[in-house]
């Protein structure tokens, strides 16, 4: 903001303004609102949930071919979580460009960093709750093998749990980078798909790429969030966050902040 | 209370808004009148912070917007009444604008019945509503904090005239109670009945500004005559201006010592038969506002 735009001098006796600014947690709760309440929110996340459960069913349909460890149903349980949770935190950024809603929006609350930040802690929220969800799925999943007399291992630890949650928190972020930068849904769900994978396969076989793929492919460093090997490998972890998640959300800020919205 | 101080926007080459100054005291209705393209809503969006001017100022009861804490308390703004998610209902989307500004749920039912969405239509969605629908309940957002100022980008687009004339009431209800109220339209005769005060915009520039009654002043005379060849040559003799019109008449220009008297004295010099000799309906608004929009159209 230039100076040219301070209050003008000879502004008329005030009316009284009552209104303090919003809470910050009042604007999260109503993004939160805004990302669950339309049919094709609702109909999305019924679809994970349907999904973490109907995954489960796979080593407990054919408990042959599978080890009965919690871990194994886990890390069934979050390639569809990996793949379907970013949407919905990219829509929960993204969905209001495309519709234009920003106009009342930005309108209501024009300090838009704070309704960004609002953005990606409902992201962030709806990952966990999810992820949280998955867990008790899987967890019930083994314990009905048990019950029908498998020989099952819970192998699980608070670590491994937290590690399946953060992973997905992670992929959540990812996905948030690419809606936060791109501002429309359909751009930012193909890209999201499309831009790590064929990062990830040039990565790992290219040669001379090996390096970079060590600390830029997440399909390697999450992989170590996921299972829980920070050991050695936590710088690897950190860089894949500050490329994919730190950049795109700090460049995706600064667009929100400056985008004109018409 | 609203004020523009020299407000200015630029795209590319183009001067979109051009050092736009106006403003707008409580218990009023201003009309910004203008042609498609002239500078209307992006003057509007500069004022509720959405763009970011090249210069000037703009305040809502004494502050900038971006100073406003919770803005839809002080103003309530419907600047496209598309800008809306068709899956949410009504009420849901009224839902929300309350929860932002903070007021009881309970102002979203009164709300809905002030707009006239009650019952059903509030629980349809969005997606299936008409643009008067539409219209009707970005008024609400606009309504659902109590706010004392409105600014509303063509609130009259896709209104029936049942609807126009409720809006017309109902922004006359929120001035009369002291609210400041700017509506913008690209039509004279949609906010004519409704504006106590117009600021016309063309070209990104206010052209003119001031009280209905004085802009709406009445300029031209017509004049008809059996013989409309002989009544031109007659008055291009007398050196007056006069434009034909497209029913045979002509319509002259009104100013210094030009007046009915004057016209009648010479068809009587000349012995024409004047058969029409009045003021014309139209004003030199319409004159001004028909130039412009032709102007820009050119």
């Amino acid at each position: 903001m230039t100076s040219t735009l301070a209050p003008v001098a000879k502004a008329p006796p005030r009316q009284p303004i009552s209104s303090g600014s919003i809470p910050f947690l009042r604007l999260v709760k109503v993004e939160l609102r805004k990302s669950t309440d339309t049919r094709a929110a609702r109909w999305l996340l019924g679809v994970i949930a349907a999904v973490s459960v109907l995954v489960m069913a796979i080593p407990l349909i054919w408990d042959s071919t599978f080890d009965q460890r919690w871990s194994d149903y886990l890390g069934l349980g979050s390639v569809p979580l990996a793949v379907l949770l970013p949407v919905v935190s990219i829509l929960t950024m993204t969905s209001e460009w495309t519709q234009r809603a920003v106009l009342v929006t930005f309108t209501q609350e024009p300090r838009r960093g704070r309704v960004f930040a609002a953005k990606v802690i409902v992201g962030c929220v709806l990952a966990a709750l999810s992820s949280v969800f998955a867990l008790g799925a899987s967890a019930a999943a083994l314990a009905l093998s048990g019950a029908l007399g498998r020989s099952v291992e819970w192998d699980g630890s608070e670590k491994l749990a937290a590690g399946f949650v953060l992973f997905l928190i992670l992929n959540s972020l990812v996905g948030l980078g690419f809606a936060a930068v791109l501002h429309n849904s359909a751009a930012a769900i193909v890209l999201f798909f499309v831009i790590p994978t064929v990062w990830s396969i040039l990565a790992t076989t290219i040669g001379a790429m090996e390096d970079v793929g060590r600390w830029l492919d997440t399909g390697q460093t999450f992989m170590h969030v996921l299972a829980s090997e920070w050991d050695g490998h936590t710088a690897q972890i950190l860089a894949s966050v500050a490329v994919w998640i730190v950049l795109p959300l700090s460049a995706g800020l600064v667009r929100t902040i400056r985008r004109e919205v018409k | 209370m609203i004020t523009a101080e020299g407000l200015s926007k630029r795209y590319g080459g183009t001067l979109a808004v051009d050092n736009v100054s106006f403003s707008c005291s409580p218990g009023t209705v201003t009309g910004f009148l203008g042609p498609n393209g002239a500078g209307k809503s992006t003057t509007l969006r500069m004022m509720t912070g959405l763009t970011r001017p090249d210069a000037g100022t703009s305040t809502v009861a004494g502050h900038r917007y971006a100073d406003l804490g919770n803005p839809s308390c002080v103003v309530g703004s419907l600047l496209d009444a598309s800008a809306m998610h068709p899956g949410r209902s009504g009420r849901s989307t009224l839902t929300i604008a309350a929860d932002l500004a903070g007021v009881p749920r309970s102002e979203v039912d009164q709300t809905l019945e002030r707009v006239g969405l009650q019952g059903k239509s509030a629980d349809r969605r969005v997606g299936a509503y008409s643009l008067g629908m539409r219209q009707r309940l970005g008024i609400g957002q606009a309504l659902i904090a109590r706010p004392h100022v409105l600014l509303l980008d063509e609130p009259a687009n896709g209104l029936d005239p049942e609807g126009i004339m409720w809006m017309r009431r109902l922004l006359r209800g929120f001035a009369d109670e002291g609210g400041t109220v700017l509506l913008s339209s690209h039509l004279l005769g949609e906010v004519q009945a409704t504006v106590d005060r117009l600021v016309v915009i063309a070209g990104g520039r206010v052209v003119a500004e001031g009280g209905l009654d004085e802009l709406l002043v009445s300029t031209g005379l017509v004049v008809r005559s059996t013989d409309v060849r002989a009544l031109r040559r007659v008055l291009d003799d007398d050196g007056l201006a006069y434009v034909d019109q497209e029913d045979g008449g002509v319509l002259l220009d009104t100013g210094e010592g030009v007046d009915a008297e004057r016209v009648a004295r010479l068809a009587l010099a000349h012995g024409l038969l004047i058969t029409e000799l009045r003021p014309s309906d139209r004003t030199g608004l319409e004159q001004l506002f028909f130039s412009l929009t032709t102007e820009v159209a050119a």
